[in-house]
């Protein structure tokens, strides 16, 4: 049960560690492009709302999953 | 005629940006609707599953695009990058939360089926926002 725990943890801790890192260098390039050509500005960010979606579809995949442990696997875990 | 004359006119940037989102979200809640309305006939527990896993996947995305377009233009370029990180740290709130509700207050649940219709409907608003915004 303790494993099954420290699992969860890891799931949900490195799934928000990886899309953070992602997003923060997404975040960045944006302003980066944004004040670079202004005019780019609104396509930059229709073309980055796409590149977040696929960023973020594993981590999410691995919460859904931590969350089927935590609250099925773990339950039915002899104590 | 005004289809041709739309055509020759040059599209802005600003025109470009935006993805038709009510028709992007739109579509992916009739396909969820759909696909558990035709699994209905043959096993409840995985048409509502089917929908469970559905709506988990669009509810999350959509608060993340009102998020997003919030601001749109270089003059809020801090803004949109804010929108970005509040958007996404809420997606992943809300994900959680509604994973965990559906497996502490959903018996009996296919979870197979959830995570495959959880699946389909991320994969499918890829497609969507790729080919849509394409298209505008």
């Amino acid at each position: 049960m303790g494993l099954a725990l420290i699992a969860v943890a890891l799931m949900i801790g490195f799934g928000a560690l990886g899309t953070a890192i992602g997003f923060a260098i997404l975040g960045g390039k944006l302003l980066e492009g944004s004040a670079r050509q202004p005019e780019l500005a609104p396509m930059l960010q229709g073309k980055m709302f796409l590149i977040a979606g696929l960023l973020d579809a594993v981590p999410m995949i691995g919460v859904g999953i931590a969350m089927y442990v935590l609250f099925v696997v773990v339950p039915g875990l002899p104590a | 005629m005004t289809a041709d004359r739309q055509r020759k006119t040059p599209r802005t940037a600003h025109q470009i940006a935006r993805p038709p989102l009510l028709k992007i979200y739109g579509l992916q809640i009739a396909v969820v609707l759909l696909a558990s309305v035709t699994a209905l006939p043959l096993d409840m527990v995985a048409a509502y599953s089917i929908a469970i896993g559905g709506m988990i996947s669009v509810i999350p995305n959509a608060y993340f695009a009102r998020q997003v377009f919030r601001f749109t233009g270089a003059a809020y370029a801090r803004q949109v990058a804010q929108g970005f990180y509040r958007g996404e740290s809420g997606k992943f709130i809300t994900t959680l939360g509604l994973f965990a509700s559906a497996f502490v207050f959903v018996k009996p649940l296919q979870v197979f089926v959830l995570f495959l219709a959880y699946l389909i409907v991320m994969l499918l608003n890829a497609v969507l926002l790729a080919t849509l915004k394409r298209g505008i």
